[in-house]
């Protein structure tokens, strides 16, 4: 493949998961800037180091990329809270697990606001703004992108098994707050 | 857990929300996205394609010249021998008088004693 032509074919694949991965990001953060950060960074990476890799795989690596991204950011915030928390000798609620990737996203009403106007779209991404970071990644990839089991998981860096928990969790959590959505 | 039909209609709603909240991303935020997308292509390029090849050729170079040098070493000590002979060769006194040289110190400390 002649550089010119791998330069348009990742132009059109990078133009067609860009909002998307904007979208996940901002839900995730709740900020359009760092959203754009997140998904610029994305993007450099597949650049860089997977341009050269198959047109195919393009799409589990570069949303493994947005994953991490994102995964750090929670992380960095999560700390950033524990030392506020720790200063104001304020008793924060532990997560059982991973308190990081248990953590519920504490930033709904501030979500919502920068969201879409439109009601239903707003409830939805309120709803998935509470959900655990593994739980979103989960219904993003498998509900949004449509990935297969396998494909999820490798995005996610964790086994399929994972990836079905977290994704049944996910639904099962969604369906219960926006029971109006219900068929 | 197997997906329900339920699960499944519910999915599929919340994707097309989705797909609604994405397609009516702000210009602001598109534009913002498309220049960020161009720069990440941009950083694709190759820097300097000839860059390898003459890195490669200095490094080789260095190494030859470093070698050269390391080599040479031994050679400058056997100059600096062939320095001191030449001194010895050119010294007035003749040979018997380096090869009486203990004798006649021998004898300067007699006298010195004496």
């Amino acid at each position: 493949m002649t550089i010119g032509k791998r330069s348009e074919d990742l132009n059109q694949f990078l133009a067609g998961v860009e909002r998307r991965a904007f979208h996940m990001a901002r839900i995730a953060t709740g900020d359009r800037e760092e959203a754009l950060d997140i998904v610029q960074d994305a993007m450099f990476k597949l650049v860089q180091r997977y341009a050269s890799k198959d047109s195919s795989e393009w799409g589990p690596l570069f949303y493994r990329i947005l994953q991490h991204r994102i995964r750090d950011w929670q992380r960095r915030t999560w700390v950033r809270n524990r030392w506020r928390h720790w200063f104001f000798r304020e008793k924060d609620d532990e997560a059982e697990d991973d308190p990081i990737e248990q953590l519920p996203d504490i930033r709904i009403r501030d979500c919502a606001d920068q969201i879409s106007d439109a009601a239903a779209i707003s409830t939805l991404e309120s709803a998935l703004c509470a959900l655990p970071l593994r739980q979103r990644q989960a219904f993003f990839l498998r509900a949004w992108e449509g990935y297969n089991v396998a494909e999820t998981a490798f995005a996610m860096s964790c086994s399929e098994g994972s990836v079905k928990t977290h994704y049944s969790r996910a639904v099962r959590a969604l369906r219960l707050r926006l029971k109006e959505f219900a068929p | 857990m197997k997906e329900t039909d339920q699960d499944q209609a519910f999915v599929e709603r919340a994707k097309r929300l989705l797909e609604q909240g994405s397609d009516a991303l702000d210009a602001r935020t598109a534009s913002r996205l498309a220049v960020i997308r161009r720069q990440a292509l941009e950083a694709e390029k190759p820097a300097i394609p000839w860059l390898k090849p003459v890195a490669g050729l200095v490094v080789t170079c260095a190494a030859v010249l470093v070698v050269y040098f390391v080599t040479r070493h031994p050679v400058q000590k056997e100059m600096v021998a062939d320095l001191e002979d030449i001194e010895l060769l050119s010294a007035s006194e003749s040979l018997e008088f380096y090869d009486e040289l203990e004798f006649y110190g021998w004898l300067a400390e007699a006298e010195g004693a004496g």
